[in-house]
């Protein structure tokens, strides 16, 4: 079982794997003020408060949509490589190689969007690429489909050493997944939860990606040899599959973060369980298999992927709801728990993503699609997701791993974090989320620069919203660079200390 | 009640159940209990669970059997024998409707494609809502089947990112409550024929997206059509070729403009194009002489 040690000694962060980890997580907060800052201009306009010309605002919308997945993706890898560490033994070479990739994947993607003037928006939906109409042309498409291409090489890099590492010390991926308990056994009570998360992303994720770049190669040919077409139909699933379960692996690689940390700060155990790995097996095929309901408008599509969407987008409720956030919240009743940043944050991101699952299930189902595809409703649900479950996650970290460089090594809990920064991060989160809801509901369009007057209510709560969550971010990576660049601790203190010690 | 409606209610609802639980939860966090306690409330929190594994797995069967026990999808590879069909052709950035009056009270099949890139063919009902979606994806034909309530202008919106003109690609189709009726739009629409449409109707639907609803275009991408030289020549024919037949690479007024024109000439007719012309030259200060759809059908018979 996990110990209760708020800072294990194991998880010590020193010399060139310091270096590596500040890297990851200092980029993750730079970048993600710039993209939200790209996300409240947008709103912005919309709400009319700003003027931003169209071609500009569809440049916008593609680096704010790949620059967020992007960035989530290299956080939450991040997550996951902190703790991963520490129950195998992961390369170094491997978790900066991925570093690099993406940093060359990133210009890639920049230059074609702010020099090439791409503007085909993260999906690159075929065969827009090359339908620019004179806004950009094919190199412009070409460089940024390279760009995911760097980006997807190096996280298969990182995943496939994890894998090596996990392999080593448990055997093989369905050991380390715990398929051998769901029907019967005892289960080891020392199996780390990290070690069973890893592998569900390493196999999910693996595959995705595989998928992307098939697709990817595929577009490249197409671009500069057009006699070579695609099946729209086919390059729409395969684009959806890919981006749906990198998006998706974010959100299972931060949730380590609750696992690993929210025992440490209720102080509680939090044991492992058979409905525990029954979810991550059960998830492991839902990721994998959910991505059709991204095309439950297309009618062409075979009917048994259709229903397999819906059924199965339904069906990824329940581990959420029943383990994830059940198990969580029956860590944290009558727990005394000491708040502070770290586990305020977690107990947000567990209730973001509960919360976050409800308007997804209504976004994966057939009927409710007739009104709500491409609606602002999809963007609803997964701003939820990830401003309120993904960033508070990896947030907590962040902030954990601050307090123990911190002079009392303890979890920062200032006044102004929890009025600054939590406040505005909670109340901004959900006005932002809330307004894309409500334009769902008003069948306001998503992606579209021009608004009709009708939308303006739902487009100006938005523009509320994402200016305070963009100040909260902003006081957040302020905090957590200066934290992170702060020279560590001398060993002893809460170092090798308790969560008694704490708070 | 509207679906829409329906969908916010159940959101809200669930959303609002799930922070009760984190509330209620929240507040018994402070309030550590001993050994005893601890056992008990885990006992109990494993009932709960099954509990709401029960709950949700009912849920679960009765949302999937009520929402798919009436597939809302047409099938896609028999004839549907409709009444009244609907031919729909997206391309960036316009929308062709044949015909676009229909009857309400009976079913409409739309038969949905597109041209060049993917979009999103939605119908809006007067209010302002949409009332049902299909994609438009090239190289296949997506056949929705719809049947509208109520006689009025319905408008249609691309629902599918297809580049910078996408949020201008609209359109309107009229419903009206007998078909039979409607001298204008009668027989004529429901055979597929040709629809009398303003120049303005017209230049909402095929030329708002680039030149926008001012006339202004966008800077050094899309040419102004207010004051231009084309526009305003006594001599109409280069208005009328560029309209035909489409132009790329132009230099006006020292700026070159690199993103093609879409050639119309197998897209509108005569009486249409020159309701489009027309619309350009007497609109934002222009002054061109107004063309008729004979000088439309010179230019077009003397070729590119």
């Amino acid at each position: 079982m996990a110990s209760l040690t708020l800072y294990p000694e194991e998880e010590r962060l020193q010399g060139k794997e310091r270096l590596a980890f500040n890297f990851y997580m200092i980029s993750a907060v730079v970048l993600l003020v710039l993209m939200m800052l790209l996300g409240v201009t947008m709103r912005m306009s919309q709400a009319r408060w700003i003027g931003v010309p169209p071609d500009w605002f569809y440049k916008l919308l593609s680096m704010h949509g790949a620059g967020m997945v992007g960035t989530v993706g290299m956080a939450t890898m991040g997550v996951m490589w902190y703790f991963l560490r520490k129950c195998v033994r992961l390369h170094l070479w491997a978790f900066v190689t991925n570093y690099v990739m993406f940093l060359a994947g990133a210009l890639c993607i920049i230059a074609s969007i702010f020099l090439g003037d791409y503007a085909g928006l993260w999906t690159f939906l075929y065969p827009l690429p090359t339908h620019g109409m004179g806004l950009w042309n094919s190199n412009a498409a070409a460089l940024f489909m390279a760009g995911y291409l760097f980006i997807g090489v190096g996280a298969l890099l990182f995943y496939f050493d994890a894998a090596a590492g996990i392999i080593r010390v448990h055997g093989n991926l369905g050991r380390a997944l715990g398929l051998q308990w769901l029907f019967g056994g005892t289960i080891d009570p020392d199996h780390p939860k990290t070690v069973v998360a890893s592998t569900m992303v390493i196999i999910s994720n693996s595959i995705g990606i595989i998928v992307g770049a098939v697709v990817l190669v595929m577009g490249l040919v197409n671009i500069y040899y057009p006699q070579f077409t695609l099946d729209a139909l086919l390059a729409k699933n395969l684009i959806y599959w890919f981006g749906h379960m990198y998006i998706n692996a974010a959100i299972y690689m931060a949730v380590i973060v609750v696992y690993e940390l929210l025992p440490r700060y209720t102080r509680k155990p939090y044991p492992i369980s058979r409905p525990f790995l029954w979810s991550w097996a059960v998830s492991t095929v839902f990721v994998i298999v959910v991505f059709p309901h991204h095309l439950l408008m297309d009618y062409a599509q075979p009917r048994w992927l259709s229903i397999m969407g819906q059924v199965v987008s339904w069906g990824a409720g329940f581990p959420v709801l029943l383990v994830t956030a059940y198990g969580a919240l029956a860590n944290l009743y009558q727990s005394n728990i000491r708040w502070n940043m770290p586990s305020r944050l977690m107990i947000l991101s567990v209730f973001g993503w509960a919360a976050g699952i409800i308007p997804a299930i209504v976004d994966g189902t057939i009927r409710s699609n007739l009104v709500l595809h491409n609606t602002q409703s999809v963007p609803g649900h997964f701003h939820f997701y990830l401003l309120l479950a993904v960033i508070p996650m990896t947030l907590a970290l962040m902030f954990h791993v601050t307090g123990r460089r911190s002079a009392t090594q303890a979890p920062p809990n200032s006044r102004a974090d929890n009025v600054v920064g939590f406040a505005l991060l909670l109340v901004g989160g959900l006005t932002l989320a809330f307004s894309f809801l409500r334009g769902g509901l008003d069948s306001v369009a998503r992606r579209m620069d021009m608004h009709l007057d009708a939308w303006l209510g739902s487009d100006v709560a938005g523009a509320v919203g994402g200016t305070l969550m963009l100040l909260a971010m902003l006081y957040f990576a302020i905090r957590i660079t200066a934290g992170l660049l702060r020279r560590p601790s001398a060993a002893g203190g809460l170092g090798a200390g308790t969560a008694d010690a704490a708070g | 009640m509207a679906l829409q409606d329906v969908v916010w209610i159940i959101t809200l609802a669930g959303i609002g159940l799930v922070a009760l639980g984190f509330v209620l939860v929240i507040l018994q966090a402070g309030k550590p209990a001993d050994d005893e306690a601890t056992r008990k409330s885990a006992h109990n929190a494993r009932r709960l669970q099954a509990w709401l594994f029960g709950i949700l797995l009912v849920g679960f069967a009765v949302g999937t059997w009520a929402t798919l026990r009436h597939y809302p999808i047409p099938p896609q590879d028999k004839p549907l024998d409709s009444r009244q069909v609907v031919d729909v052709v997206g391309r960036q950035w316009s929308w062709q409707i044949t015909p676009s009056t229909v009857e309400a009270g009976s079913v409409v099949e739309f038969r949905v494609t597109s041209a060049d890139v993917n979009h999103g063919f939605a119908l809006y009902s007067p209010e302002g809502r949409i009332v049902s979606q299909v994609q438009a994806m090239p190289g296949y034909t997506n056949k929705l089947l719809h049947t509208f309530d109520k006689p009025g202008d319905y408008s249609v919106m691309c629902l599918e990112y297809c580049g910078l003109g996408h949020a201008p690609m609209k359109a309107t189709i009229r419903v009206v409550a007998d078909l039979a009726a409607e001298p204008a739009a009668g027989p004529a629409a429901a055979a597929g024929g040709p629809v009398a449409a303003s120049g303005e109707q017209l230049y909402a639907t095929h030329c708002v997206a680039c030149h926008q609803p001012t006339g202004q275009g966008l800077s050094n991408i899309y040419p102004s059509l207010a004051g231009n030289a084309v526009v305003n020549d006594a001599d109409p024919t280069a208005h009328l070729r560029t309209v035909l037949f489409g132009l790329q690479g132009k230099t006006i007024d020292g700026v070159a403009y690199p993103v093609p024109m879409l050639p119309f000439v197998g897209i509108l007719d005569d009486e249409e194009i020159a309701a489009i012309v027309n619309h350009e030259r007497g609109s934002w200060g222009n002054h061109g002489d107004p063309v008729t759809p004979a000088q439309v059908a010179a230019v077009r018979g003397a070729g590119k």
